[in-house]
């Protein structure tokens, strides 16, 4: 089989299995569970060789094994410690692997967290209130009131997650204001989310009517 | 002893990759404590793949007082069947062409069509559940309805692709820069209390 | 039978007849050219755009990470190969990794980077790299940041880093004039969050629509300096190197179908107004 063969039937399985999948539109079929399973299978081995030759082999094995550093046996250790959860009795000294996952994890997370979440952020919002556009008076007023909105729609949504006191009066209508704004963030997040699936779709079937419609031509002729 | 030794090797772990920002003199380590995280997560995709080698395998044996299969496990033979495939295609050929293949056709159309069911679910649900019960809805839903238009096409009307540009970059901005803060502010206590020893539910329930 | 009679069997409307019916309007387009696309490029498109065309020819790396699952190929693959499109055809070198936690943004950077560096003539290992995946997505980050030889020590089809020309002179982040990471999860704001505060590195990002409108707070702080957004952030792209391809292509279905699905918002309130006082 040549590989311009190769490719045609490469691709008509992709076109069966895609089909198997929209199957489950009309209900769920054993042809779907099928492609289903395959994929979880195929998924799997793809993980188990690419680890192989990308993390076991040059991070693993050659750093203990060629390069002599004997101190990775730690990490080795406390990486098959892990699975020591299949075994009921010392299922808990997983919890050492963890506790350095975690700890580590938790740990290299706390400052970064607060200053591009949390610092950056406010400064982002802490603009100049007023924004000069030289020689566009109409745009310095428009910057202005965005600026002026940046810095009161995030108070106001802050306001609304701030739960200690007691949304009433004035407290209660910028809180409402701030409610507004994020349903109104919702609003645009679901707009992207209807545009996200589309696309999805939309790939699937410019793969069925342009790459699989071809390669079933190419199969007839 | 089941609970102190890993709450110390959290406690320790945390606070040196904590504090290693502010001591340059701690690089080496910090590299070295890397590398090792590293290798530990690498074990740990392992463990969810044994997991599921585990339960297919265990779905195909015969089991319970009838001593009867699971009525899946054909499927539960196809995944074995797809994994050992791509193990031989993998490991024989050196990731070779067909093991991307094998990738690009069996895998890459089956995610990518699975997500693109939603698209039919989400019309439906937009059929069916989307009411305008409140103020609240009818601002969600103008501006959704605005996104997607304004968002699409450029020549839009009435000023819509100006107005969608607006209520992502003002409402939708002030919105989730109010959800990152309380997030950013929420990790990090969260992740003190891990260090710390107040957080202790990967700790499980000490009863195993 | 009344109008409201009507709108109350149109709310229980089969669901079978919603999906073809969004199935005839993804399809149609494709056949019809139709309807017509007006396509302005976004300032975050121009903006990621400007950040990779300044990068200089033959000189050091764009690293492009894929960090996306086939889920949301669709979207994220046109972009990938619009950019390798760009860099390929002003000579600007990529060096392409996955961060992505299964490993399958590897498999599918391993199809697209050498198919578009074919039609572009350009040297492996010389013009362009791939060097796999690496579990852990914030740790890989940051070890970039003091080692990238250490944390690749091979590329993706196994060959050691000191043999690829193009890592000569990569020890980490100071040699990299951008990231564009292509990312349809959380792992776009660890890159802003870990490399972008730690080492100050460029931070480019091609997302997937769901996620961007959560990810415009860090644009606008600058913690982002350009961002491609969805299908239409690839068609945009596209434009900008003046190659339509699936991005663009996409998009009349795009409309087609935004449309109908507001046809039924809005239909299906209308059927709900109407019969809400019938069914009370």
């Amino acid at each position: 089989m040549d590989a311009t063969a190769g490719s045609v039937v490469w691709t008509l399985v992709g076109g069966v299995v895609t089909l198997a999948i929209f199957s489950f539109l009309y209900k769920d079929n054993p042809l779907y569970k099928l492609a289903e399973h395959v994929a979880v299978g195929v998924s799997v081995g793809f993980l188990m060789v690419n680890y192989y030759y990308t993390v076991f082999m040059p991070k693993v094995w050659d750093n203990v094994v060629h390069k002599g550093q004997f101190d990775y046996l730690i990490p080795h250790i406390l990486g098959l410690l892990l699975y020591s959860r299949f075994v009921p009795k010392w299922g808990w000294v997983s919890r050492l692997s963890l506790a350095f996952l975690l700890g580590a994890g938790s740990g290299m997370s706390i400052a970064p967290s607060l200053e591009s979440r949390v610092l950056k952020q406010i400064e982002g919002t802490m603009a100049s209130l007023v924004v000069w556009v030289p020689g566009d008076a109409w745009g310095t007023i428009l910057q202005t009131l965005v600026s002026v909105f940046l810095v009161g729609g995030t108070i106001a949504c802050l306001v609304f997650f701030l739960f200690s006191v007691e949304h009433k009066g004035k407290v209660g209508k910028l809180a409402y204001f701030g409610r507004l704004c994020i349903m109104a963030g919702f609003g645009a997040s679901f707009g992207y989310t209807v545009m996200a699936r589309v696309s999805l779709l939309i790939g699937r079937i410019q793969f069925l009517t342009q790459d699989w419609w071809k390669a079933i031509g190419q199969l007839f002729s | 002893m089941k609970t102190q030794i890993p709450l110390l090797i959290c406690l320790v772990a945390g606070l040196f990759m904590g504090l290693q920002y502010f001591i340059p003199a701690a690089l080496p380590v910090y590299n070295r404590v890397n590398d090792y995280i590293q290798v530990v997560t690498a074990f740990s995709l392992v463990l969810g793949v044994v997991n599921l080698i585990h339960r297919h395998i265990g779905r195909m044996r015969p089991s319970g007082p009838q001593r009867r299969r699971h009525r899946d496990w054909p499927f539960s033979l196809a995944a074995l069947v797809g994994l050992v495939v791509m193990l031989f295609a993998g490991f024989g050929t050196q990731r070779g062409p067909i093991f991307q293949s094998l990738f690009n056709s069996i895998l890459l159309p089956v995610q990518s069509t699975m997500f693109a069911l939603l698209a039919f679910y989400l019309a439906s649900a937009a059929f069916r559940a989307f009411r305008v019960r409140s103020v609240d809805a009818v601002v969600l839903l103008v501006s959704a309805v605005v996104v997607m238009v304004g968002r699409l096409d450029d020549g839009g009307a009435l000023g819509i692709p100006w107005l969608s540009r607006q209520i992502l970059n003002g409402p939708n901005l002030v919105a989730k820069r109010a959800i990152i803060l309380g997030v950013g502010l929420g990790m990090a206590a969260t992740a003190l209390k891990v260090v710390l020893g107040l957080e202790r539910s990967y700790l499980g329930s000490g009863k195993e | 039978m009344t109008t409201v009679d009507l709108l109350q069997r149109l709310l229980v409307l089969d669901r079978r007849i919603i999906y073809a019916l969004l199935l005839v309007c993804a399809v149609v387009p494709f056949y019809m050219n139709w309807p017509p696309i007006k396509m302005e490029v976004s300032k975050e498109t121009q903006d990621a755009y400007d950040a990779i065309d300044a990068i200089p020819p033959d000189g050091n790396p764009l690293v492009l990470s894929f960090d996306y699952d086939p889920a949301s190929a669709a979207e994220l693959t046109p972009m990938a190969e619009a950019v390798l499109r760009h860099c390929f055809a002003k000579k600007i070198r990529v060096l392409g990794i996955s961060l992505q936690y299964s490993g399958q943004g590897a498999g599918i950077a391993a199809e697209v980077m050498p198919r578009i560096a074919r039609e572009f003539g350009r040297e492996q290992n010389v013009d362009w790299a791939f060097m796999g995946f690496q579990p852990n997505a914030v740790v890989a980050m940051l070890q970039m940041g003091e080692d990238f030889k250490k944390t690749f020590p091979t590329d993706y089809y196994g060959t050691a880093v000191d043999k690829i020309a193009l890592m000569e002179n990569i020890q980490n982040y100071d040699q990299v004039p951008a990231v564009l990471t292509l990312a349809g999860t959380a792992v776009a704001e660890s890159w802003v969050t870990y490399p972008g505060m730690r080492y100050g590195v460029t931070i480019l990002t091609g997302l997937t629509a769901v996620y961007v409108a959560d990810i415009v707070p860090f644009y606008q702080s600058g913690q982002i300096k350009g961002m491609l957004g969805g299908l239409k952030g690839a068609a945009e792209y596209e434009k900008l190197v003046a190659h339509p391809g699936s991005g663009t292509a996409g998009m009349r279905s795009q409309k087609v179908v935004h449309y109908m699905i507001i046809l039924f918002i809005i239909l299906g309130n209308i059927a709900y107004l109407a019969t809400r006082g019938r069914s009370r």
